[in-house]
């Protein structure tokens, strides 16, 4: 065991090395190059620069299919690139990590700020129904130990894993104990070993069928099932019990690290697995009588937290890039004023 | 059983029939495939063959050994991420057209620029046929399709000067030329770098009966007559097929 | 001396999908679709060519060999 100073990027590819990834391909983007300029020269991981993002996760099939455990990095505008392909990477069934360090959009945006709105396309960027795995770690040492979990549960469940992160987290250095968590090897043989047909087409046994519904439910629930299964062993989050508050705070990422400030007035709740959802929060939500989610966004994962709870949830939005502290208390006072107006008018 | 249908052995017969229309050209680059992979005795389970989509997409699935069928356009990059991950494995390229060169031009530029190992065997029948009809980046000027009624104003691409722009492995034949199919297959199969058969095919349903040919065996006709066969050249012309001769820089 | 036959055209019906490419590279006329339906006659010469450009693999020809008999006397 030692303890290194490392940059959030630099730690992931340290998990990764030691995760087993033999292959990455992916195309310069800021804030997640530095991932790409780490991993050059490794021994043992073939590194490929592509042409662009689709190319990248493409290049990341293949070479999953054919044996390796593969990761990409990218960040919002190449993650939208990327969408088509990681439908086809959960219909083929391709164990794969995508590391995506968000930055603000739409579009360009402010490339070199800090955001959280890639939260609904992660989960729902592509077409058709997937069940995706995805990690949002709020430290350096917990982006090493997580990027462990992402390559574990790609494996565990044969499909991609998100491993979110963001511009503020990816740049941060801090202390990292380089802990050698246990690694889930591949189960399933690489290419070349029988006669296979992995297909984007709905399929039953290799074989593709495109008029039966009953075959393609059949395989949503076969998806389903194995993100369920596999998620059992991946339940992290955690929580900061408050008897006295009456006001949940959810929040996660690099807010969530501003958000300990508050642990005295408020109960605090951070997903560490966004999606699928813990459960375990119904549960804490109930000892509440108010919910508010923060966010670098304009409200991604507040609607999700409203579904799951099937109450009001209420959104602190902070998009832009800007975490500050005081700005978040008033808002919050401001919010709590808000809601006890609208209490006494009802 | 003879010895011309061996090359069966390749196939999954269970799959069969194929589910290209009455005519379709595919049937007879995908045999002939087969019949290099025989003749240069290959290992089934040394081969992965990938396809794109659209009519040539769906020829991976018919294949009894490992294959991928990936997105529109991503064939290209997902064998390269094969065959990087394992040099052992021959990886073949089966796609259409419109896939190699429309949605997925961008990869075939940037994949001979690499000139990785792959071999990419091109159906182009000058037309995008499983949509319908529509004009693709190899249908000559002036023809007519669904959405160019007035006939195509755009120039065709120039695929074999992007390949041979990279100094890679260019041939081009056609679904009439069997003999010379097979043997430019072949010849992209022992290539050490990238390779690219480009096959001129036929599709009557979508292409053929709108510019006039009464049936497939009048497109074949066609190439008989128009191509001429020429093995020694640098760069082939308009209306030559042939293997393109290659220097090892 | 009626042409002997040289070969045995055997279609798969179940491939065929009656284009009607091989009818007219037959140099002999032996194959016609006759009420949407692929028939072979008793003239093939075993050339292959249907075999060849059949597209759907639904033909496959077999040779016969004739033994060669002397005329007595």
């Amino acid at each position: 065991m030692s303890k290194q100073l490392l940059q959030g990027n630099q730690a992931i590819v340290i998990a990764a090395e030691r995760a087993g990834l033999g292959f990455f391909a992916g195309y310069p983007i800021t804030p997640a190059s530095e991932i790409l300029h780490e991993l050059v020269g490794r021994k043992y991981i073939k590194v490929m620069q592509m042409e662009d993002e689709i190319a990248s996760i493409n290049a990341c099939i293949g070479a999953s299919l054919a044996g390796l455990k593969v990761m990409t990095a990218t960040s919002g505008p190449g993650f939208s690139l990327m969408q088509e392909s990681i439908g086809l990477a959960h219909m083929m069934e391709v164990p794969m990590v995508i590391v995506n360090v968000q930055r603000v959009g739409p579009s360009t945006g402010m490339p070199t700020f800090p955001a959280q709105g890639d939260i609904i396309q992660a989960r729902h960027g592509s077409h058709g129904d997937y069940f995706p795995i995805i990690f949002y770690p709020n430290s350096v040492e917990e982006i090493y130990r997580h990027t462990f979990s992402a390559f574990n549960a790609a494996e565990e469940s044969l499909s991609p894993v998100l491993l979110l992160s963001d511009g503020y987290i990816s740049h941060l250095y801090e202390t990292v104990e380089l802990t050698n968590y246990p690694v889930v090897q591949r189960g399933r043989p690489p290419l070349g070993a029988g006669n296979r047909h992995f297909t984007g087409l709905t399929h039953k046994d290799s074989c593709p069928v495109t008029s039966s519904p009953e075959v393609h439910r059949t395989l949503l629930a076969h998806f389903q099932k194995k993100c369920m299964q596999t998620c059992a062993n991946y339940n992290f989050y955690e929580y900061i019990e408050n008897d006295t508050a009456d006001t949940l705070l959810i929040a996660f990422g690099a807010l969530s690290r501003a958000i300990y400030n508050f642990k005295d007035k408020y109960g605090v709740f951070r997903p560490i697995r966004l999606f699928p959802m813990i459960e375990e929060l119904k549960d804490f939500a109930s000892r509440y009588e108010y919910i508010v989610v923060l966010e670098m966004n304009t409200g991604q994962y507040c609607y999700e937290v409203e579904s799951l709870l099937h109450r009001e949830v209420e959104l602190l939005a902070l998009p832009g890039g800007k975490i500050d502290i005081k700005e978040i208390s008033d808002k919050l006072q401001e919010l709590r004023q808000a809601s006890s107006k609208q209490v006494t008018i009802n | 059983m003879e010895d011309t249908m061996r090359f069966k052995r390749f196939l999954k017969e269970e799959n069969l029939p194929t589910p290209w229309c009455p005519g379709c050209g595919n049937g007879q680059i995908l045999k002939s495939a087969c019949q290099a992979f025989e003749e240069l005795n290959f290992d089934k389970r040394q081969v992965v063959i990938v396809s794109g989509i659209g009519c040539a997409g769906r020829s991976a699935g018919f294949f009894d050994m490992d294959s991928v069928h990936t997105a529109h356009g991503r064939a290209i990059p997902v064998a390269e991420g094969i065959k990087t991950a394992n040099e052992n494995l021959k990886v073949v390229v089966l796609s259409g057209d419109g896939d190699l060169l429309g949605i997925g031009g961008n990869h075939l530029l940037h994949a001979t620029r690499r000139n990785t190992p792959i071999s990419i065997i091109c159906y182009s029948n000058e037309i995008y046929g499983m949509t319908g009809g529509q004009v693709s980046p190899t249908t000559r000027l002036n023809t007519k399709t669904v959405t160019t009624p007035e006939g195509n104003k755009d120039c065709p691409v120039n695929v074999q000067a992007i390949i041979k722009a990279h100094n890679c492995f260019y041939a081009r034949s056609t679904t009439f030329h069997l003999a010379h199919l097979k043997k430019s297959i072949i010849e992209a199969l022992r290539h050490p770098g990238l390779s690219f058969v480009d096959v001129i095919c036929q599709c009557i349903v979508n292409n053929g009966r709108r510019v006039g040919f009464k049936d497939a065996f009048e497109m074949l006709m066609y190439y008989k007559n128009n191509y001429k066969i020429n093995d020694n050249t640098e760069l082939l012309k308009e209306n030559e097929i042939g293997i393109t001769r290659w220097t090892s820089a | 001396m009626a042409r002997q036959r040289k070969g045995e055209v055997a279609i798969n019906h179940n491939y065929c999908k009656r284009c009607n490419i091989c009818p007219q590279f037959c140099p002999t006329k032996n194959l016609e679709i006759v009420g949407g339906k692929l028939v072979s006659y008793d003239r093939c010469i075993a050339c292959f060519a249907c075999e060849r450009y059949c597209p759907d693999l639904a033909i496959e020809v077999v040779k016969i060999y004739h033994v060669e008999t002397t005329p007595a006397g």
